[in-house]
């Protein structure tokens, strides 16, 4: 089976893998707790959005579903991220 | 070869892959995530204290170790659905094992996890905070068990059956729910684990 | 030999009976949209029960005369899913025994119920919220009976061949979906308060929600498929 395909999801596992890495370090390390969450929850909402896409292939696809997929990732990451910074303390 | 895998290619433009009453389940279950995201969002804001002392005592380095586990068994599920896609028996099956396979770690460190929680007397009627972790996690937990079953249930197929357009459905319908419970786990984690309190 | 159509129709109509004598026999009148709170003090469901007697009374009785609605309903899908899963297919007796056993719970539960309001002043408090208490407990654990016929429904209904199936996919799916949610309900006797509480967002509002939901749809396109089996039937007699 052809080497593209195989590497067509490498490529992003690679980059999930990373990013789960690098979103740990940044909050564990970076000062700044505001900072360095959104970091993190923005990272987080990088990577479904790659497993959206990548994974399961919504990258082909137009139309309603694609979309109701976008819209899930974007509100979800509006709600815990305006949360976070609505909450006091 | 070439022209069977270019009409392959033509169809997958069109839409999503899997049997279109798949994403109906699957949706409605993000849905309902993203509710449980909302509820413990206002949990939190009502009681950031109480939900900082609590995140501090959940173990980061599994939660890092279930995300990285719950990535490469997608991977391997994708890994799975390509090999189906060109009728390739032997790798479609030892994909679905590997999948099988590293997605159990995920399990096992669950329960390392609330076994821990249970051995320090904690549980879901401990407090707010640990009500929202015990009932997402497990959630999702109950959620990772179908998928498992769902897997199983695909190699058995994959293992006796024809890998013909009707395999290829189930294969990427079981696939696409795969990555449904690995993309929620993917914002469970840092919700539940990482938003340090300012 | 033929399947026989008649009184289908009728007995499909059952499950719209059924949800519109639960939604104001049952919820509004029986005062359970929404259900009085774990958290209540015993005072308050008794107080409930005393002043209005009469209308938990005449709610409880229509709704346990209404409750066998939705057997009737379970049995109208079930001679239709014949025609999608296969005569001999054990989906279609699932989906049968989980409508018909779902009577049971809400039944037994309505006559709990009943029973508060039967003779409220004589009974103390606790006992008629221990009453209202093993009324919820019963119908929300119960769950997995119509669990069963909602996943029964929807794997059986996949099972169709046809072009354009009976139920369509999205409905077979919401159906399995649903059933498979009610699991959430198994965190109800843990909780008096919060969103997994039997008044809570969870338990309550969207468990009962998506219900009220998936019975509506599925009567429509069970009433829908009547007529196209019929011309089948017809088809097939003509050779």
């Amino acid at each position: 089976m052809s080497d593209a395909r195989r590497l067509a999801a490498t490529g992003p596992w690679l980059a999930l893998m990373a990013a789960t890495l690098a979103s740990f370090a940044a909050a564990e390390a970076v000062g700044a707790a505001r900072l360095a969450t959104s970091v993190v929850m923005l990272i987080a909402s990088f990577k479904v959005r790659l497993v959206v896409m990548h994974f399961m292939e919504a990258s082909w696809a137009a139309g309603p579903w694609r979309w109701a997929l976008e819209a899930w990732i974007a509100a979800v990451t509006l709600l815990i991220l305006g949360g976070y910074w609505l909450t006091p303390g | 070869m070439l022209a069977r895998t270019d009409e392959i290619t033509v169809t997958r433009r069109a839409a999503l892959p899997g049997d279109p009453g798949v994403w109906v389940f699957i949706l409605a279950d993000m849905a309902a995530f993203a509710l449980f995201f909302l509820l413990f969002t206002l949990g939190r804001i009502g009681a950031p204290d109480l939900f900082e002392h609590g995140r501090r005592t959940l173990n980061v380095g599994l939660g890092l170790a279930n995300t990285l586990i719950l990535l490469t068994s997608s991977w391997a599920m994708v890994q799975a659905v390509a090999a189906a896609r060109v009728a390739d028996r032997i790798r479609t099956v030892r994909f679905l094992w590997l999948t099988l396979a590293v997605g159990s770690g995920f399990a096992v460190s669950k329960i390392a996890e609330y076994a821990a929680k249970a051995q320090a007397g904690i549980s879901m009627l401990t407090n707010d905070f640990y009500m929202y972790y015990f009932v997402l996690t497990g959630i999702h937990f109950f959620h990772f068990l179908i998928g498992c079953a769902a897997i199983a249930v695909t190699l058995t197929k994959a293992r006796t059956q024809l890998i013909d357009g009707r395999f290829r459905v189930w294969i990427e319908s079981v696939g696409c729910y795969w990555h449904m419970v690995d993309l929620l786990w993917i914002m469970l984690f840092p919700l539940l684990y990482l938003q340090r309190a300012a | 030999m033929p399947d026989d159509l008649r009184h289908v129709r009728f007995c499909a109509w059952n499950g719209m009976i059924f949800m519109f004598v639960f939604m104001v026999f049952w919820g509004m009148m029986g005062g359970n949209l929404p259900p009085w709170g774990g958290d209540q003090p015993a005072s308050v469901i008794a107080h409930y029960f005393r002043a209005n007697r009469d209308l938990v009374r005449t709610g409880m009785v229509v709704s346990m005369t209404f409750t066998v609605c939705y057997a009737v309903w379970g049995l109208a899908i079930g001679k239709v899913m014949r025609h999608a899963a296969g005569r001999e297919s054990i989906l279609v007796d699932l989906q049968v025994w989980g409508a018909g056993l779902t009577v049971v719970p809400v039944l037994v539960s309505s006559s709990f119920w009943l029973a508060g309001a039967y003779r409220p002043d004589t009974l103390p408090d606790a006992i008629l919220q221990l009453l209202y208490d093993m009324a919820w407990l019963l119908i929300d654990l119960a769950y997995s009976v119509t669990s069963v016929q909602m996943i029964a429904l929807g794997v059986g209904f996949l099972q169709d061949e046809r072009h354009r199936p009976l139920m369509p996919k999205w409905v077979c799916w919401y159906s399995i979906w649903v059933g498979v949610m009610f699991v959430a309900e198994c965190l109800m006797p843990f909780f008096k308060s919060g969103p997994f509480a039997r008044q809570g967002i969870l338990n309550f509002w969207i468990e009962f929600s998506i219900f009220f939901i998936y019975a509506p749809v599925v009567t429509w396109y069970l009433v829908k498929a009547i007529p196209r089996l019929e011309q089948e039937a017809a088809g097939a007699g003509a050779h």
